[in-house]
């Protein structure tokens, strides 16, 4: 399989604070006007590519490339969450495995979306739901 | 992440897949922990993509 762009580098990330070492950037500008339910089956699919990778690591590999993260973030990995560390080995495999560009992905999606839907697992579903379940209990 | 503990959980599905998971929990153990190992992976993985907005710019949520 191949795709029409190559993917975006992994922006700097800020020094203040952990959050700010492992937390959001500002991202690329312009997309915004994608399909929400598209957009969150693109990050189904692209997750869906990462963590095959991921699992198919050794744990000396999977071990190397978040120490080599947390060094990049200047973070120790002994002191990481488990989401830290997902975090940090997530940006690592993000620059090395090929992620097709969004626009790609949801021209190739909406002519054949059977090309596509077995890879995704519905976690966009679920997102929504804690997000409207952590809304209303802020009520 | 090589640590490891027993973890149970407590799941309510359609009786035959019951019967089906009971079954692959007594004859390959192994294969569910794969299961549940690459489900986590997966989210996480899912989240980090999602807030990092990486891929494109996170949603604005009214």
């Amino acid at each position: 399989m191949t795709f029409k762009s190559e993917p975006q580098a992994i922006p700097n990330v800020g020094q203040n604070s952990d959050e700010d070492r492992l937390g959001t950037s500002a991202g690329a500008q312009g997309r915004a006007d994608v399909d929400p339910v598209l957009r969150a089956k693109y990050l189904d699919y692209c997750s869906a590519q990462i963590s095959e990778v991921f699992l198919s690591l050794t744990d000396e590999h999977t071990y190397q490339l978040m120490e080599e993260a947390a060094l990049e973030a200047d973070l120790t990995v002994g002191a990481l969450s488990f989401q830290a560390m997902m975090k940090l080995v997530t940006r690592k495999l993000r620059k090395s495995v090929p992620l097709p560009d969004i626009e790609t992905w949801v021209t190739e999606y909406t002519e054949d979306p059977g090309r596509y839907d077995p890879f995704l697992l519905g976690l966009w579903e679920s997102e929504e739901q804690d997000r409207h379940g952590q809304q209303g209990e802020e009520r | 992440m090589s640590d490891t503990r027993p973890v149970e959980l407590v799941l309510r599905l359609p009786n035959e897949m019951a019967d089906s998971v009971e079954e692959v929990r007594e004859r390959d153990p192994e294969y569910l922990n794969r299961v549940i190992r690459y489900a986590i992976v997966r989210r996480a993985v899912y989240r980090e993509l999602q807030s990092s907005g990486d891929l494109f710019p996170p949603l604005v949520h009214s």
